[in-house]
């Protein structure tokens, strides 16, 4: 008796360390069933974004945090611009020259051209703490009269860089063509310190006649220049 | 049940009780704190890349063409979870019945599970750039579950250590705990088969040597109160004989006598001499029943103390012990001070004729007898001394003089018509004041008996 007693009280013991290793292990896989089985729902609220401001596209540029990936042997366009993208890039040039005859030089070069590329590429960034989308366009335009290559952002349509070379350039006197170089350079300081409102140690501009042909009537020459968002 | 086993049984389950609700909680919080953190991580990415891709897709205003897709997919992605196993945007024209059901701008997450993974899918149907889009992820909770997998094996392994070694730590607890409490066991059962000297030896500062010192003092209380019951039953019974043979010899001359009147026809002076002899053995029956009975008495009485003027006990002394002075031929010197004393005055005057008659039994016809009383050396007590000159007692003798029955020379006791309890009726009295009787002998010159009483000091 005393012994069936003292193996009952061992059998009991032995149980209870069964099921103290076994309910555990019940609960925990009867929870986690449990969230397996349901399901959440949220509500997605989409954020109104802010507008982006040509100096905050600057700032972005500035600090790296947007880049743009230059255009691929992908992006050549042999039949030209279309309508749209031509209207949108004369919008570009119009607010960055500023002068009729560079506006009007630059829209006969890309009716008039027969090389041209157009890329496009897109990114993401967080403008104070919101997700905003970038999208940068850079257009290289070649022509007889000269060349362009232009970057800009397609919403704010701010040029972010570009370069000109204009080859059809003529010149009475010395002092004129010093003056032209002056006025173009001025151009480009004015577009970015007071549209885009950058200091001046975060751009730079250009402008330089690296061939000049002395002729019977005064000089004939090739400008270089552009500027853009160090 | 055994108390160890008892024990063992309690705190084990205890111990196990609490290694497993321990664990388990811990476990739990863990598994849910795991679970809850990556399922509000992927909320809160799936909502995070929903606004992305409405950025992104707002850009173009037209439907997004696959390469536009990747880009966007390779812009929403959240790279810095490695959980995030896929992203999937699908446009209108891709979406199923079961995307067309979704709520519009109600991101729905549920668990998808897989021959060897746990998935969670979310999918958000939405309005961006003009068109309609679901945007699908999915996260990976396989490595979770794994992680909880292995926390429930170190569970098991745990409770199953913790087990094991609180059993064995348990049971070597219980038997050192008991083990003194046997030893108890076998010092009571030893005490309880009359082995009284039998004591428990454990050391330590617990109250089971507490016990053990407790039980080891009623042996010794048990054992010296048996003893004194033994030396009391002795006693009893050799009063008893002694009784019966003080009894017997009286009662055979009774007898004696009372045959030979009724057998033989005596002559006159033979006849008045037999029946005096039956007087007086009947007389000293009846002396023997009479201290008999006060010696039972003083045995189950208090004394009744009052104040007691020495000098008055002297002068009642003096008048009670002439008779015997002139029967005994023996002078007698009563010098009682001046104190008072508290004693029971009929008591205190039976224990001086007692002494006295002694006394008088003991001296040579024409000595003296002497009963003085001096203040003792703290002035509280008072000694109260009967002396005489006689034949003195040996000194083996004096333990045992207030014993009921004994005597020094039994022959010439009865002689003298002593009955053998006298001293034992003094020794009570003696008792019943707080005090006792103090002897000093020595042979041929004599003998002092000598007892206190409480000195009454007169106030002022």
């Amino acid at each position: 008796m005393k012994r069936i007693k003292s193996a009952g009280i061992l059998l009991f013991l032995a149980a209870a360390t069964v099921a103290a290793l076994a309910i555990p292990e019940g609960l925990w896989r009867g929870w986690e069933k449990k969230r397996i089985r349901e399901g959440i729902s949220i509500q997605f609220e989409s954020r109104s974004r802010p507008n982006l401001t040509d100096f905050q596209l600057a700032d972005l540029f500035c600090r790296r945090e947007s880049f743009f990936t230059y255009p691929s042997a992908n992006d050549l366009r042999p039949s030209g611009l279309s309508e749209s993208e031509k209207e949108e890039l004369f919008s570009v040039t119009d607010a960055l020259f500023q002068e009729k005859a560079l506006s009007e030089w630059a829209r006969n070069l890309w009716y008039e051209g027969a090389f041209c590329r157009y890329g496009r590429s897109s990114m993401l960034v967080n403008v104070e703490n919101y997700p905003t989308s970038l999208q940068f366009v850079n257009v290289i335009f070649q022509g007889e009269r000269g060349s362009m290559d232009i970057l800009y952002e397609k919403r704010t349509k701010a040029v972010l860089r570009f370069s000109l070379e204009i080859s059809d350039l003529s010149f009475e006197s010395a002092e004129e063509l010093k003056a032209g170089a002056q006025r173009t350079a001025e151009l480009w300081e004015n577009y970015y310190a007071s549209k885009l409102q950058v200091s001046r140690e975060y751009f730079f501009s250009y402008a330089d006649f690296p061939l000049l042909v002395e002729k019977e009537k005064g000089y004939e020459a090739i400008l270089v220049t552009g500027g853009g968002l160090l | 049940m055994k108390l160890s086993l008892k024990f063992f049984c309690v705190a084990y389950l205890a111990a196990l009780l609490s290694a497993s609700l321990g664990g388990f909680y811990l476990i739990r919080n863990i598994q849910a704190a795991l679970w809850n953190g990556q399922t509000e991580r992927f909320h809160r990415e799936s909502l995070d890349a929903a606004d992305r891709f409405a950025a992104f897709a707002d850009l173009f205003g037209e439907a997004l063409t696959e390469t536009q897709k990747k880009e966007a997919i390779r812009q929403i992605r959240p790279y810095g979870d490695k959980t995030i196993l896929d992203v999937r945007i699908l446009s209108s024209e891709e979406m199923t019945a079961s995307h067309r059901a979704l709520r519009e701008n109600v991101c729905e997450m549920s668990f998808v599970e897989t021959e060897d993974r746990l998935l969670m899918e979310s999918a958000l149907r939405l309005q961006a750039g003009g068109e309609e889009y679901c945007l699908w992820l999915q996260s990976d909770f396989t490595e979770i579950q794994r992680h909880c997998d292995s926390l429930r094996g170190q569970y098991r392994l745990t409770v199953l250590c913790t087990a094991a070694i609180t059993g064995v730590l348990l049971f070597l607890l219980s038997l050192r705990l008991t083990r003194p409490l046997n030893r108890l066991m076998k010092v009571a059962d030893g005490i309880a088969k009359g082995n009284y000297g039998n004591r428990a030896v454990i050391g330590g500062e617990d109250e089971i040597a507490a016990l053990a010192e407790s039980v080891n003092a009623m042996s010794v209380a048990i054992d010296k109160r048996i003893g004194e019951i033994r030396r009391e039953l002795e006693k009893r019974n050799l009063f008893v004989a002694d009784f019966t043979h003080e009894m017997k010899t009286p009662m055979t001359a009774i007898i004696g006598y009372a045959q030979m009147l009724s057998t033989y026809e005596l002559e006159g002076e033979e006849k008045r001499a037999a029946a005096r002899e039956i007087f007086c053995e009947a007389k000293r029956l009846e002396k023997l029943s009479l201290q008999l009975l006060d010696y039972y008495l003083y045995q189950n009485r208090s004394a009744r103390p009052e104040r007691l003027s020495l000098a008055e006990t002297a002068r009642r002394l003096k008048a009670a012990l002439h008779f015997s002075s002139v029967k005994y031929g023996v002078h007698c010197r009563v010098e009682l001070g001046e104190e008072t004393v508290s004693a029971d005055p009929i008591l205190l005057m039976s224990l001086l004729l007692n002494l006295a008659d002694n006394a008088f039994k003991a001296s040579k016809p024409q000595s003296e007898i002497r009963i003085f009383s001096e203040v003792n050396s703290d002035a509280n007590r008072v000694r109260i001394c009967v002396e005489d000159h006689g034949r003195g007692i040996e000194k083996e003798h004096l333990p045992w003089l207030t014993e009921p029955f004994y005597r020094v020379d039994k022959g010439r006791s009865r002689q003298s018509g002593g009955t053998g309890l006298g001293l034992a009726l003094c020794r009570e009295i003696a008792r019943l004041h707080g005090t006792e009787l103090f002897f000093e002998s020595q042979i041929h010159r004599g003998t002092k008996v000598s007892f206190t009483l409480p000195r009454e000091v007169r106030k002022a």
